[in-house]
């Protein structure tokens, strides 16, 4: 088929609008790209190989990777990585309850701006009045809680606007300036956090000393039965939805497995280490249930492999909350003697224990408003009200309206922003490594990026850097390969 | 839209041209010499310096103006290397030699150093091992520093104490310290000053620590450099003496503390506020806090000690050292820029300005103005203080050919391991000892280059460890390390 003149020169054009954004891919992406590829599989090294130096770059085939795999540094990073990770699932969730009420009006009428306002006043004033007292820090606690209230007034003051404005700010200020921001904040004797936290810790710690033994072992014994609880109502839940064919065996195993860990784990972490030998029952009952409702059968037949993401991400963050109780529940029963002595703040990113959570605590406060946010929010606004209406009209509970009608129908959006949340994650890490801790301390806050960073730019071994990076790669196009079969792509799935 | 197209295409032709025409070798006809250093405002004067200096010796074109234009290029050190390997490094390159010069990347500048008159003689003795790989010259100081412990003498006299000893054991430190801190924090719900920043954080804290152990005969690298031998009971010692002044008698701040103290910091580092207000008795630093130090309204009296030490008396010296990069396309201009750096001009307006001690010593040594400044009384002798360590006892860092230091921190790692408690002193030793080893094995495996040198270096260190257990004299040529060479020929341990 011949052109003629006219399509031609739009094709030019067309073309011409596109070079330069092309020639920016190549030379910028693409090509570095193919170049890393290539030096993944070589021993280039900085010192042995520049222009000054006449070494061949040699091939050194999976040598870089055989090496990767061999370091148990390179676990200890993945293991950071994968730790920080642990934000997303509880960022979602989080961004998710914003949009959720950042979609209900919260304008207030005008008695009730009036009385906000005069309490807020009243507040800033009060706590004025206390620092000139000496009492800066009672005041500070104050304020910050007050800080709250005045959240709040102004929500209600400016409606939605202002709560959509004030949950986005994290999103566009500056990562650095924000990590700067927090690190301050984190400072462990001058602190804000620590500011407010130490009068309230010296107000709650001789209550908490007085507390008898025997109550803090009673609510440890309370947290555990609770993990106990949740673990095997897991587990029934798992087999139920296997039973009705809404989930495949697959599914049914691995979310058993997930729910049996911290059962399986409470033996060596639990504070009762005198009935440590009876720690086999929970996960060993869990594992009856799947087996005898194996032997039942089941009422609907499905693939083995449906429901797969439903199950990773709901028994994980169940995983995840129970390993988070089986702490609480040691700390719970340690806790008068404890506070025997007077309880401390966390000394956060200067501590070992803390860095990492100090660090996930930011990553989370900056995940709720984020542009998953707004997602959720464009996602909220475009579901039908007809379907609300139909789950009002069958009796739906709100509990219900939300598990039946918005979470089938937000599929799409969660879906997306879980792929995205993965890739990032798996990427991120370097800038908070760089500029809060430098992966420290004990290298408890070097994730893989700041490795390949490390590796590749101060030790030189830019081979090995590159086999990081690609390495990297593999594990992040594995789990969206795994999100992309097995995830809720589709609205109603 | 092809209209706007067609404008947006032509306005950004239009800035490229102007970008490229205000580019500074276009905006003047003389060649010009980029040298990447830190941002110091002092570096705008000695440019200034450097070029009136050219002038002055008759390095001038046609026009009577200096031969050569010198512009500073700010860059750290992980730019730099790039920069250089990449082939558009600084023509001069204020850059750790020993990390550099495997790469390729400097001149030899032996010869040339001869001619001009700035080689190892026109500065200090310790320097040798700083600025030289194989016996040649890579480099040249621009300016000096051996960090020691500066004092506000007026803090410990407000607690009823006199300044520190210039020289002192770690127990006498430990004694000292103790009172100090118990004195300053008296009835006080939290300590919130200390007798001295810890020195388990940058690589000044590393310095005291290597000069610790160093003092009872011990160093990272044994006599041929092959091996870390650091998981030793001197280190282990060290380590626990570290431990115990931070979290027992509290000299130090933790890392928490110190955290917490952190003051905006300014050209000279964070401590220095600190210093000045009373929260620190001491801190580490070297002979460039006065530039700001002199700054303030009513500066601190000063006095300055060594860190605490058994009985090999030493510190450690380094250096900001010039270097000529090796892709350089003016190197026969850049070389006067050593010349300069040994010369009066630019050696008296270190001595002035207070960066460091200058590079050429005989500008220094009995000058009053350096010694004991007339307009700065608060200072004392602290100048004359560091000069001396400087001449005398000063050794250049732990290093060796085989371990590239440049990626984690090992001994930082331990450290780290110590403190927040995940192991104890002879654990974190071990596993110092244990990295860096590993990391020795990594760089001959990476570049097997440097295989048949490291086997000889082996076995020669075979035959000093026989030597050394037979109690026999050992032959200097033998010992690579400059701190044993150093070391054993003040205990009398090297063949006449």
């Amino acid at each position: 088929m011949r052109m003629n003149k006219k399509e031609l020169k739009d094709i030019l054009v067309g073309v011409s609008f596109l070079t330069p954004n092309i020639c920016g891919f190549l030379a910028f992406t693409l090509i570095p790209l193919l170049i890393s590829l290539y030096m993944a599989f070589t021993n280039w090294n900085l010192e042995t190989h520049n222009m000054f130096k006449d070494n061949p770059v040699t091939f050194v085939g999976l040598e870089n990777f055989r090496q990767l795999l061999s370091e148990k540094d390179f676990y200890k990073y993945l293991g950071n990585t994968l730790f920080f990770m642990m934000r997303i699932p509880i960022g979602i969730a989080g961004s998710l309850i914003a949009a959720i009420l950042l979609s209900s009006n919260f304008r207030g009428g005008n008695k009730r701006i009036w009385l906000t306002s005069v309490a807020t006043i009243m507040l800033i004033v009060g706590c004025g009045a206390m620092v000139l007292g000496g009492m800066g820090a009672t005041a500070m606690t104050i304020l910050i809680c007050g800080l709250f209230g005045v959240v709040i007034v102004s929500g209600s003051l400016g409606g939605q606007t202002v709560y959509r404005t004030l949950f986005y700010f994290p999103h566009f200020t500056a990562g650095v300036a924000t990590f700067i921001l927090w690190k301050k904040l984190y400072s462990p004797d001058t602190g804000p956090i620590n500011y407010a936290l130490t009068p309230l810790l010296n107000t709650i710690a001789p209550g908490l000393a007085a507390i008898p033994h025997s109550g803090a072992v009673v609510t440890a014994a309370g947290m555990t039965l609770l993990i106990v609880g949740i673990c095997l109502y897991g587990v029934y839940r798992n087999t139920a939805l296997w039973r009705d064919g809404e989930s495949g065996i697959i599914s049914l195993l691995i979310g058993s497995v997930f729910l049996s860990l911290p059962l399986i784990y409470m033996a060596p972490w639990t504070p009762f280490q005198t009935l440590r030998h009876l720690a086999f029952v929970p996960p060993a009952l869990a594992w009856v249930m799947v087996a005898v409702r194996l032997g039942k059968g089941r009422r609907h037949p499905s693939n083995p492999d449906e429901g797969l993401a439903d199950a990773v991400i709901i028994c994980g963050a169940v995983m995840a909350g129970c390993f988070i109780l089986l702490g609480l529940s040691r700390v719970v029963y340690g806790l008068p003697e404890m506070a025997a002595d007077g309880l401390e703040p966390p000394k956060w990113i200067a501590d070992y224990h803390w860095a990492k959570p100090s660090l996930m605590i930011m990553g989370f406060w900056a995940a709720i408003g984020s542009n998953n946010m707004l997602l959720y929010l464009a996602g909220l606004s475009g579901v039908s009200q007809e379907l609300y209406e139909a789950a009002d009209i069958d009796g739906a509970s709100g509990l219900q309206r939300f598990w039946h009608v918005t979470w089938p129908q937000l599929a799409n959006i969660t879906f997306f922003i879980l792929i995205m949340g993965i890739i990032h994650g798996l990427q991120g890490g370097f800038e908070m490594a760089r500029t809060m801790t430098e992966g420290g301390p004990f290298h408890a806050t070097t994730t893989l990026s700041y490795y390949i960073y490390t590796e590749g730019f101060a030790t030189g071994r830019l081979g090995y850097a590159s086999a990081v990076s690609w390495a990297l790669f593999a594990l992040t196009l594995s789990i969206t390969l795994f999100n992309w079969k097995f995830g809720n792509r589709y609205t109603n799935d | 839209m092809k209209l706007l197209f067609l404008s947006i295409l032509a306005a950004l032709v239009l800035v490229s041209v102007y970008i490229r025409v205000s580019q500074p070798e276009q905006q003047t006809e003389r060649p010009i010499l980029l040298w990447q250093s830190d941002p110091n405002p002092q570096r705008y004067d000695q440019i200034d310096l450097f070029h009136a200096w050219l002038i002055k010796h008759g390095h001038v074109d046609e026009r009577g103006r200096a031969v050569v234009e010198l512009q500073l290029d700010s860059a750290n050190t992980q730019s730099k290397l790039i920069q250089a390997v990449s082939g558009v490094g600084g023509d001069l390159i204020d850059a750790p030699i020993l990390a550099f010069q495997p790469m390729g990347v400097l001149t030899d500048l032996t010869d040339v150093a001869r001619e001009r008159g700035f080689g190892l003689e026109q500065t200090y003795p310790g320097l040798k091992d700083v600025l030289t790989v194989d016996e040649k010259l890579y480099g040249y100081p621009c300016n000096v520093n051996v960090v020691g412990l500066w004092c506000n003498v007026e803090t410990f006299k407000t607690y009823g104490l006199e300044a520190p000893p210039e020289v002192w054991s770690p127990e006498i430190f430990e004694r000292i310290g103790r009172a100090f801190t118990a004195r300053a924090n008296e009835g006080k719900p939290r300590q919130d000053v200390f007798f001295c920043e810890n020195p388990s954080g940058g690589w000044m804290g590393e310095r005291w620590i290597a000069t610790m152990y160093r003092s009872r005969g011990l160093d990272d690298f044994n006599e041929t450099l092959t091996r870390c031998i650091l998981n030793d009971a001197r280190y282990v010692e060290v380590l626990q003496y570290l431990y115990k002044w931070t979290f027992e008698d509290h000299l130090f701040p933790s890392a928490a503390e110190a955290s917490s103290m952190s003051a905006e910091a300014g050209y000279g580092g964070e401590s220095l506020p600190n210093l000045q207000n009373g929260k620190y008795g001491m801190v580490i630093i070297g002979r460039w806090c006065l530039i700001r130090l002199r700054q303030s309204p009513e500066p601190p009296v000063l006095s300055l000690s060594r860190f605490p030490m058994w009985d090999f008396e030493n510190m450690v010296i380094g250096a900001r050292s010039a270097t000529l990069y090796a892709g350089s396309a003016h190197p026969q201009y850049a070389e006067l820029f050593f010349s300069f750096l040994a010369d009066e001009e630019y050696n008296a307006y270190i001595v002035k300005g207070a960066d460091g001690l200058p590079p050429n010593p005989k500008y220094a040594f009995g000058n009053p103005e350096f010694e004991r400044p007339a307009a700065y009384p608060n200072e004392g002798d602290t100048s004359a203080v560091e000069l001396n360590w400087a001449r005398s006892i000063a050794l250049a860092e732990p290093y060796s050919p085989y371990y590239k230091s440049g990626g984690a921190n090992w001994k930082k790692y331990g450290i780290d391991m110590l403190m927040n408690d995940k192991g104890s002193a002879a654990e974190a030793a071990e596993e110092i000892e244990n990295r860096i080893n590993a990391a020795i094995e990594q760089t001959l495996k990476t570049n097997p280059g440097l295989r048949p040198r490291y086997e000889e270096d082996l076995a020669l260190q075979e035959k000093i460890d026989a030597y050394k257990a037979e109690g026999r004299k050992l032959p200097a040529a033998w010992i690579k390390n400059p701190f044993y060479l150093s070391y054993y020929r003040t205990k009398g341990m090297l063949e006449d």
